[in-house]
């Protein structure tokens, strides 16, 4: 599945709340900071300004599931 | 395929109250997709970006460093934050360091081949540097949109 394909933030969230029980989201002027386990995440984009769900890349997604160490929970449930 | 790839950053960012000037020598792995490039951080490790060329991947590098140190400045209250959360981005990496490791391995064996047109930096000295900086110390080279942005002098084969 090609890493340019796009995912609705929501779910990019939803799978947050199942993989990353107890994870933290900050929203930032341009991303959301991920904290969970030990580990930051803080590039995951807020997309496009006005958009309430804008779709984030699949690329995107994977890294921040192999830096969570929640890869495997996060392919179950998005196919990532 | 993957590459392992070197590069060099530099920014002067402007905070609540500070100016600091960032310079990254760090990794990333450059992974071809049938219809483009991503490049995955390995220091700094929690970041990717992709671009339908390397070229292209290298500026949303670039575009997406950028706006994550804008990010530290916003959130740091003083100066020494934001150098703390841009010491610990830049170091706090995962298991694409592994995989770097090894593509640089195959590469200084032969069993692979570096991309053509990047030059090559075996080796690299890896640093994060945060400086405050003095109004005085500026140049035009500090402004946002300079042509210091992704030149091909900042990327390199890491082998």
């Amino acid at each position: 599945m090609s890493s340019f394909g796009q995912v609705p933030l929501l779910n990019v969230f939803a799978m947050l709340d199942a993989c990353a029980a107890g994870h933290t989201r900050v929203q930032t002027k341009h991303h959301y900071c991920i904290r969970f386990n030990g580990k930051t995440f803080p590039t995951l984009p807020r997309g496009e300004h006005g958009k309430a769900n804008p779709g984030i890349q699949r690329g995107v997604i994977k890294k921040m599931a192999r830096h969570l160490d929640i890869y495997d929970c996060a392919v179950g449930i998005l196919g990532v | 395929m993957a590459w392992p790839l070197c590069f060099t950053y530099t920014r002067s960012v402007m905070g609540k109250g500070f100016l600091a000037h960032v310079a990254f020598c760090g990794r990333t792995l450059a992974v071809m997709e049938t219809d483009g490039v991503w490049l995955h951080g390995v220091n700094p490790g929690a970041i990717a970006v992709g671009g339908g060329s390397l070229a292209d991947a290298h500026k949303a590098l670039h575009e997406a460093l950028t706006k994550t140190l804008i990010d530290f400045a916003e959130a740091a209250a003083t100066y020494d934050a934001f150098e703390a959360a841009v010491d610990a981005f830049y170091h706090e990496t995962d298991a694409d360091l592994q995989e770097w490791e090894e593509e640089v391995a195959r590469i200084k064996d032969g069993r692979t081949a570096p991309p053509d047109g990047l030059r090559r930096c075996p080796d690299p000295e890896l640093y994060v540097r945060v400086r405050a900086m003095r109004i005085e110390q500026l140049t035009p080279d500090d402004n946002p949109l300079s042509l210091r942005d992704a030149t091909a002098d900042d990327f390199g084969a890491a082998a």
